[in-house]
């Protein structure tokens, strides 16, 4: 009788741990940000890899404001983790810069409740494409795009790659390592 | 449909629920904002917080209710005859959802394997909400957040799913899909005559194909006779107007009247333009519009405009130009003065039968140009301007 409880037990764990691992993939990965001028929600330019090149927390995400499932659900989890970790320099960076204007970017902001920090940036083509190369998350076409989440703590020099949806907790606890 | 049939069902099991408000179903469904007046909000499984629009159904499922394929992500159909209609599950119902998709290789799984579910009853609707499983148990994926809607609010919101999709948009019928095409004044002026002569060989070669398609032995593994379903017939309607643009909305909507159809396509830009943009949007029509890039850009809900020239000089010609144009050449059709025009006609045209191949038997106006939208994305325009919209 106990044996079997046990064995469910550890049945009940393994599953949840398969649901857990299910839901992303966890990649530890180095990145070169392409040293290429976008463009914020403000209309001010911002050149990418100084941008990122800082000793805070980082998250970066890759998003255009007409996606339907998979955008609004990034994007409310890096708010969520914006929430939690209040240091962290937040990038959201639009995949489909033909239609993402500055202005439509600063309404996506503003309906995402994001903070003052977070910048969304859009740019010239070519250049959003250098730069979604340089995290090797180019599909070459925008409904290709993957659920991605990257992330890399306070002075590390690493990034780490989510392929799906990690919680905000799980952002934040990578944030803190 | 079986859908009005369920709809009353549905509304005989909620007796001590307020009476249903489809109208504030569809904000629900569409914007996110509940009876109350106030925001739907939903917490999501990673922690985050959806509000307003970013948590309406439509979102996701999109305005037609019929879902999609997103970054690997399987938007399922929710409209009436999908939720509640008990619709079978054949192979033609899962062709659009596999169709041309990089998916994970557990959602091709699940596509084809996908198991019957029996229509949603009141309860199980309520419990596939708040809880995320289907009636069979199954669970959604975890993107799907876990809705808990007050009794009016998920009264009205099922009022509208019931009805969303039960009946095809006008223009439809079992053997014909209807189309138009707009002529200004006399109609016989080269650029006319090129648009025209490249929707007059599209229209008679389209029928041509699908007939045979008609005439094929079905392919056990195959998808393409599937397919004639969805093409049907294609019926090109030509609408001559005065020379007055004033009088156009007027003349527009008696040929509509007169005999409905589906959208109308290769319309010709500049002079037509805004006419056309308010009529299409106020007869909730797709309009495809043949678009000067130097003319007006002012989009309309229901329109959508393709490059017919006037892009930048810097542009090489694009690959797709070299396939239109052989088949323009092969028709037939030689170029002149007017080439930009054929190759941008040829192309409005391509995406409009991809478009259709999507639709199946879900003749919805709004899926239809949600497929447009995603056609012409992947499809560069032969004219090398990318498309305005």
């Amino acid at each position: 009788m106990m044996s079997r409880s046990i064995r469910f037990i550890s049945a009940a764990l393994a599953v949840a741990t398969l649901a857990a691992a299910g839901r992303y993939v966890r990649i530890e990965a180095e990145y070169k940000a392409p040293a290429v001028t976008l463009v914020d929600s403000t209309g001010v330019a911002v050149r990418l890899d100084r941008l990122l090149a800082t000793d805070q927390p980082v998250a970066l995400q890759f998003i255009f404001t007409t996606c339907p499932g998979v955008c609004p659900t990034l994007t409310a989890t890096l708010a969520e983790l914006g929430r939690r970790v209040p240091e962290a320099r937040l990038v959201s960076i639009s995949i489909d810069p033909e239609v993402d204007t500055p202005a439509r970017l600063a309404e996506y902001k503003e309906r995402s409740g994001a903070g003052e920090g977070w910048r969304f940036l859009t740019g010239r083509n070519a250049d959003v494409i250098a730069a979604q190369k340089a995290f090797d998350s180019y599909r070459g076409e925008k409904m290709r795009h993957q659920p991605l989440t990257f992330v890399r703590p306070a002075g590390s020099e690493s990034w780490v790659r989510f392929e799906g949806y990690p919680t905000a907790t799980e952002l934040a606890l990578e944030l803190a390592r | 449909m079986k859908a009005g049939a369920v709809a009353s069902l549905l509304c005989a099991t909620l007796v001590t629920a307020p009476p249903a408000d489809p109208t504030l179903g569809r904000r629900l469904y569409q914007d996110g904002v509940l009876a109350s007046g106030a925001a739907l909000e939903v917490r999501l499984a990673t922690g985050g917080v959806l509000r307003g629009k970013a948590a309406a159904c439509a979102t996701c499922h999109r305005p037609s209710g019929l879902g999609g394929v997103e970054g690997g992500l399987f938007l399922p159909p929710i409209t009436g005859p999908y939720l509640f209609g008990g619709r079978e599950n054949r192979r033609i119902d899962l062709f659009h959802e596999l169709f041309q998709e990089e998916l994970a290789s557990e959602i091709w799984a699940r596509l084809r394997q996908r198991p019957a579910r029996p229509p949603y009853l009141a309860g199980t609707f309520r419990g596939a909400l708040e809880t995320g499983h289907d009636p069979t148990g199954r669970a959604f994926d975890p993107v799907m957040p876990r809705y808990s809607l007050n009794e009016e609010d998920l009264a009205n919101l099922t009022a509208y799913l019931s009805r969303l999709g039960s009946a095809w948009d006008p223009g439809v019928d079992a053997e014909t899909i209807r189309f138009a095409t707009v002529v200004a004044g006399t109609g016989d002026s080269g650029p006319d005559r090129a648009r025209l002569g490249v929707l007059e060989a599209f229209f008679r070669l389209k029928n041509a194909d699908t007939a045979r398609l008609r005439q094929r032995s079905p392919d056990p593994l195959g998808h393409e006779e599937h397919f004639a379903p969805a093409y049907r017939g294609w019926e090109l309607a030509v609408w001559r107007l005065g020379s007055a643009p004033a009088a156009w909305p007027r003349e527009l909507e008696a040929r509509l009247r007169e005999r409905p159809v589906f959208a109308l396509v290769a319309l010709p830009g500049s002079a037509a333009g805004s006419a056309l943009s308010s009529f299409c949007d106020a007869e909730a029509l797709p309009c495809l519009i043949l678009e000067d890039l130097a003319g007006s850009r002012e989009a309309g809900a229901f329109t959508r405009r393709f490059p017919a020239g006037g892009c930048p000089a810097e542009t090489s010609e694009p690959p797709q130009a070299f396939r239109s144009r052989q088949w323009l050449r092969a028709r037939g059709i030689p170029a002149g003065a007017e080439e930009g025009l054929e190759l941008a006609t040829h192309h409005l045209l391509t995406v409009t039968e991809a478009a259709l191949m999507h639709l199946l038997d879900d003749f919805s106006r709004t899926y239809f140009l949600e497929s447009v939208d995603r056609e012409a994305s992947r499809m560069p325009s032969p004219v090398g301007c990318r498309e305005p919209r």
